[in-house]
């Protein structure tokens, strides 16, 4: 008999590539968000605990992560911030009322939010990212 | 039917949901306030202020940081669950993210004191 | 012309599958399945498949085909793109070209008890069910056990030991109907490690049926039940 085995990071391609559906493809983004999102909290933790060495200790930290570059990426930070907020709203929606029916409808207001968001987003942070 | 009941996977999956919408909350706030601000450099003074100006700041962020804390490690353990580890690396991991967990919230709140 | 690419793998030849192409004419309103018994009857007599009903009743032969894990029987070929790739249902060993073990998937089904436990006082002539009672557990009766939902499922792709959405659905199925005894005994049983929670709320299988039903919903339904004990 064959067993098809894939790896720890392969099972994703090989999930996406036999379901291309909105569903495989929202938990996927659900997944790298977490992912990145849970990483940066503990980033996050630390930099800010900074301050427990005093006031110049986490005012040079946080010149060290306030650079056109860090401001660039943090585009994307709230970017998975607000993917991984409304595709969980999206999921405990279901969750609670049983919208199943509904549920590409619910993925396609949650994608025109998200668009939204990204619109105010960047208008804030293009000019933040070129005023250094 | 012999498989033993794990009422832990039932509050675990409640509490994400519970979580989750608290996030929504409480991350809306918190963005808005340090990402969308009228200031774009953040220093020590400024958190301060803003920190001493309310009351329930203070309140916001001793919530705040263990409902994070739980929901991301939480997420992470079922992450972890779909590898289908062994029951012996299902308990290490278990601890280690009890353990993170704690320790990351108890660190998380003094770090926040220094400001208040 | 149509061509057919379709997933080979001999146990006593091969040790990797490999994709085998063949062309033929196809009639209008042929079925993919038609198409496979054209190729077995004039092509190639060594292809193994299964089927039975060729009318979307028996669930035997549920694969993928160009994306989607659907009944051979039930899609015509007009509706497809050439090639028609078909590949056996994920997550289950394969035994010979589309003939898939469901050993992993009927167990899981028989997990779950599928028939009635008795009440502790049984009624003296017979359970009686009204038609309120009956149209509760409407959606969940039509499920064929095809294993569209368990292939396409990607949490069955790791966890083997994970329920699986039709096992899931039966199991509400169960519970709701209102001559079952066993809806506590059920819910415990769903509520382990590998059960109902481990559902990532995906989809995928409510996209596939066959029959249209919806293992997600019954799955989100089964989740509150579980932790609100409501049963």
């Amino acid at each position: 008999m064959y067993e098809k085995k894939s790896g720890i990071i392969k099972y994703y391609f090989d999930e996406w590539g036999l379901n291309k559906n909105i569903g495989t493809f929202s938990w996927l983004l659900h997944r790298l968000t977490g992912m990145i999102l849970a990483l940066y909290l503990f980033a996050h933790i630390i930099v800010v605990s900074s301050g427990l060495w005093g006031p110049e200790s986490f005012n040079t930290w946080l010149k060290v992560v306030q650079t056109p570059l860090t401001h660039f990426l943090e585009i994307f930070l709230l970017a998975c911030i607000a993917l991984h907020l409304l595709n969980g709203l999206r999921i405990i929606l279901t969750d609670l009322l049983f919208v199943t029916k509904q549920h590409k409808a619910i993925f396609w207001v949650a994608g025109a939010i998200f668009v939204l968001f990204m619109i105010v987003t960047l208008s804030v942070f293009l000019p933040r990212v070129f005023s250094h | 039917m012999n498989q033993k009941t794990s009422f832990s996977s039932a509050y675990g999956w409640f509490i994400q949901r519970i979580t989750g919408i608290l996030l929504a909350f409480f991350l809306i706030v918190h963005i808005n306030i340090l990402h969308f601000g009228e200031k774009f450099f953040i220093d020590f003074n400024m958190v301060t202020e803003r920190l001493q100006g309310s009351f329930w700041w203070g309140i916001f962020y001793i919530i705040f940081i263990p409902v994070v804390l739980f929901h991301a490690l939480n997420g992470v353990w079922g992450l972890v669950q779909d590898y289908r580890p062994s029951s012996g690396l299902q308990k290490t991991v278990k601890a280690f993210f009890w353990t993170l967990g704690i320790v990351a919230t108890f660190y998380g709140i003094l770090a926040i004191t220094t400001f208040l | 012309m149509v061509e057919f690419r379709v997933f080979r793998f001999d146990p006593e030849k091969n040790k990797e599958p490999e994709f085998q192409s063949y062309e033929f004419d196809p009639y209008k309103g042929m079925t993919i399945l038609e198409g496979l018994y054209y190729i077995l009857e004039n092509l190639d007599s060594s292809l193994a498949f299964r089927s039975s009903c060729r009318e979307a009743v028996c669930g035997s032969c549920a694969m993928h085909i160009n994306g989607i894990y659907r009944l051979a029987c039930k899609t015509q070929i007009e509706i497809l793109k050439s090639p028609i790739t078909i590949r056996p249902l994920s997550h289950l060993p394969v035994i010979k070209d589309l003939v898939v073990d469901l050993t992993p998937f009927f167990n899981h089904f028989k997990e779950i008890k599928p028939y009635l436990i008795p009440k502790e006082s049984p009624p003296e002539k017979e359970y009686i069910q009204s038609v309120k009672e009956r149209e509760k557990i409407n959606d969940w009766l039509d499920c064929i056990l095809c294993g569209a939902c368990y292939g396409s499922c990607p949490v069955c792709a790791q966890d083997d030991k994970y329920l699986g959405p039709h096992a899931l659905l039966k199991a509400l199925r169960f519970v709701d109907d209102s001559r079952d005894g066993g809806a506590k005994e059920r819910i415990a049983f769903v509520t382990q490690n590998s059960g109902v929670f481990r559902c990532h709320t995906i989809f995928n299988c409510r996209e596939v049926c066959p029959k249209d039903l919806d293992p997600t919903k019954a799955i989100a339904k089964l989740k509150l039940k579980a932790v609100f004990k409501k049963f």
